[in-house]
């Protein structure tokens, strides 16, 4: 390193050299480059601290993970009363402790709900509003009531959004105000000494042996991540201040960095002034750029007007630009010479000419409204969506919108900024109570290497270990697998008879034995017994977002959803009468019909007519169904894949001739 | 809450609502639980759709006498799905 040099080094980095003997001892066979990085390094680690938010959500998710625990477990009734009380009051104390940062949170989610809610009711009224206009059969009277309707469904949902939004922005505040003096060890300790508590509470509990152990396996995960929370911004801070100490360095932070570096340069000739000035205007670029992450930016030799001492050119207007501390917007330009900064600049700051924005000026005809309410929810876009692309269109071809905005993911998936909310095609603000309104088109970015696409259901994988079995679709010509529809049938009705039909004595009008209830509730324990969907909960919608599924995947899944809810419900037949009484298996025919059509593919099961349409049979036709499902979906994934194609007809001699024979005028 | 839409669940399980029906003035939605590759599994539960204070919860629902009501509505929902489904070409799968 330059010897001459480290004093500015340590200035422009924040750092002043208060005790010099502590530092001339110490810094002799040290590369100070790599010291001053390594502090600047642990400047970051402290000041990017730990996310409170993800945290909290974490903490919370197992806090609700010990209360399904506790609740789903038939021993913990058998607890001493006192001492389930007080692990609750611990869980609840430990809850009490996020209680501010988990209302933001479900504040927010909140809001995001009724958003996606009013913008389908917004997108659904509009529609029955249209159709409601051309329907010319209503009186007078019956079109008002329905007008009506409209009119109040779509305020409701409007009302609800708005009713979330004020509170969610009571709880921001809330939020906002608690981590001003927030300590972090104080916190962990206060959490850590609860986590102790818990475990201790959490012996005294009757549970299953299962449990007990998920339990446990619960609480020291509640306790390894408040332990690991912070742990690196406690540590890069414990270390930053050792090295401090050492070399007799103190961080005199960003603000106090130039009037540093104007102590150093003020010794310097003339000739490094014109340096100087460059690097302040150098420097002043890096801060908009660090600043401005989604603005393009140009560093210019000169001003066009003299009154500046450089230029810097930006893609958005100046008054759009997150300026740093001391500097404030001018016409054309910005400054920091009313601050108490010695070291002073005034910057022109020009239009950045993109070459593919003036193509769009030139070729589309709407004029680019309020562009720079455009910017800047474009900015908070990107800022709120940080894994998702984002490109400033300009102008949108729709006169209905103020601008265009394109993103790699559809608009109802976004992170939207305060006030604003999706609606076909793109977003709006113009129901919050901000004043400045803007609508704009939310397009799809293309990407070049790597196109999102959103989850498609149609190519889901059903069964990853059955993947590379042939596919069986005859279970009657299957020896080695076991028959599904015969190893139920043997298990609620005993074994079937040669017509595959099953051996019961019937002795009540469903047909049924009653030690069949017996059973069938023990398939439905099978076949529940991984739910984490207990009945009779309350389970809160944290989110939700939009499926793209093809038309025969979902209808299979639905016929997959009736069967096995028919199926868990077996121990009364009434579930089975009642589908196939409306016709299940006449649906189930015809989607098995569409599903082979021109293939020779069949399944057995669903070839004959012997389950079909008699009520005393439901449960058994049912569970042929059921059974159905697997191959007809392999089915349907086959022929999706191009693995099982329509068969290429066979022309006889006739037909042939039928075929060609207008191209030949017979 | 809509159909075709992922709902997650404040114990973090997603489920895919399939289908939607209307009982006693009340919402029910017949749908899939999605495992940890948010795919499909065997898990086929009725939610009951709860609106409380401007939010959203469900109940799983495994009430006989509601379960046959509900699959009476589910079924001839299915049947009226597959009587619309476009006859499967080779050469147009991409919205089958």
């Amino acid at each position: 390193m330059d010897g001459k040099n480290f004093g500015t080094l340590f200035a422009e980095k924040g750092f002043v050299i208060r005790n010099s003997n502590a530092f001339i001892k110490e810094a002799t066979n040290v590369d100070l480059t790599e010291l001053v990085d390594k502090l600047t390094d642990l400047e970051k680690r402290i000041n990017s601290s730990s996310n409170i938010v993800d945290f909290s959500k974490s903490i919370i998710s197992k806090l609700d993970e010990i209360d399904v625990l506790i609740n789903s477990d038939e021993y913990t009734k058998l607890s001493n009363s006192d001492k389930l009380r007080a692990f609750s009051d611990c869980v609840q104390k430990i809850r009490s402790k996020f209680a501010v940062v988990n209302n933001y949170v479900k504040a927010e989610e909140n809001v995001r709900l009724q958003r996606n809610n009013n913008d389908s009711i917004v997108i659904s009224v509009d529609q029955k509003s249209a159709n409601l206009d051309k329907d010319t059969t209503l009186s007078p009277l019956e079109r008002n009531q329905q007008v009506e309707a409209l009119f109040n469904e779509k305020l409701m949902a409007l009302n609800a959004y708005n009713r979330a939004l004020a509170n969610f922005n009571e709880y921001k505040k809330a939020y906002e105000k608690s981590v001003k003096n927030f300590n972090l060890v104080e916190f962990k300790n206060e959490l850590l000494a609860l986590a102790n508590e818990l475990q201790e509470a959490s012996k005294e509990l009757a549970l299953s042996p299962e449990n007990k152990e998920k339990l446990q396996n619960a609480i020291t995960g509640v306790h390894s991540e408040i332990s690991y929370y912070g742990l690196e911004s406690i540590k890069s801070k414990e270390e930053f201040d050792a090295l401090c100490k050492r070399y007799g360095l103190e961080s005199v932070g960003l603000s106090k960095k130039t009037e540093v570096v104007k102590d150093e340069t003020i010794k310097k000739e003339k000739k490094d002034e014109v340096k100087k000035e460059k690097s302040l205007l150098e420097s002043v670029y890096d801060k908009l750029v660090a600043l401005n992450p989604t603005v393009k930016f140009a560093l210019k030799d000169k001003a066009n007007d003299k009154r500046f001492d450089g230029r810097i050119e930006a893609s958005v207007p100046v008054g759009n630009l997150n300026l740093p501390e001391d500097f404030y917007h001018m016409n054309n330009g910005i400054s920091n010479k009313f601050s108490t900064n010695k070291d002073q600049i005034l910057v022109e700051i020009g239009e950045l000419k993109l070459n593919n924005e003036k193509k769009e000026t030139k070729e589309l005809g709407h004029p680019l409204r309020n562009p720079d309410m455009v910017a800047d929810v474009f900015k908070e876009l990107v800022l709120l969506n940080p894994d998702v692309k984002f490109e400033l269109k300009g102008k949108s071809n729709d006169a209905r919108f103020d601008g265009k905005i394109e993103a790699s993911k559809p608009a109802s998936s976004l992170e939207l900024p305060d006030g604003f909310y999706y609606m076909n095609n793109g977003i709006s603000n113009k129901f919050s109570g901000d004043v400045n309104k803007v609508t704009i088109e939310i397009g799809e970015l293309k990407q070049k290497e790597e196109k999102h696409k959103p989850k498609e259901y149609e190519t889901l994988n059903f069964a990853k270990d059955e993947e590379n079995k042939p596919l069986v679709l005859d279970n009657e010509k299957n020896d080695e697998k076991p028959n599904l529809r015969e190893d139920l049938i043997n298990r609620l009705f005993g074994k079937l008879n040669s017509n595959g039909e099953p051996e019961v004595e019937r002795n009540d009008e469903a047909g049924l034995k009653p030690d069949i209830i017996d059973k069938a509730q023990e398939v439905v324990r099978n076949l529940t017994k991984n739910c984490k969907v207990y009945e009779g909960k309350h389970y809160a919608v944290k989110k939700s977002r939009t499926a793209v599924i093809g038309s025969y995947a979902k209808t299979l899944l639905t016929f997959g959803g009736i069967s096995t809810v028919i199926l868990g419900a077996v121990g009364t037949p009434v579930l089975a009468a009642a589908a196939v009484g409306v016709g299940l298996g006449a649906a189930v025919q015809k989607l098995y019909s569409k599903l082979v059509a021109n293939t020779d593919i069949k399944i057995e099961a669903l070839e004959g007519t012997k389950y079909e349409n008699d009520p005393k049979n439901a449960p058994v036709s049912v569970i042929a169904y059921h059974e159905a499902k697997d191959a007809l979906m392999d089915i349907y994934k086959k022929r999706k894949t191009g693995e099982i194609k329509s068969k290429v007809k066979d022309y006889t001699e006739e037909e042939l001739l039928d075929d060609i024979s207008p191209r030949f005028g017979r | 809450m809509r159909v075709d839409t992922v709902i997650t669940l404040d114990n973090d399980v997603n489920c895919l609502l399939l289908d939607k029906a209307s009982y006693n003035d009340e919402n029910y939605f017949l749908s899939v639980i999605l495992d940890e590759s948010e795919e499909p599994s065997d898990e086929y539960i009725v939610l009951k759709e709860i609106v409380e204070n401007n939010q959203y919860s469900v109940e799983r629902i495994v009430d006989e006498a509601i379960l046959t009501e509900l699959i009476k509505l589910f079924t001839k929902s299915f049947g009226e799905k597959v009587d619309n489904l476009p006859e499967f070409d080779d050469n147009k799968t991409s919205n089958l």
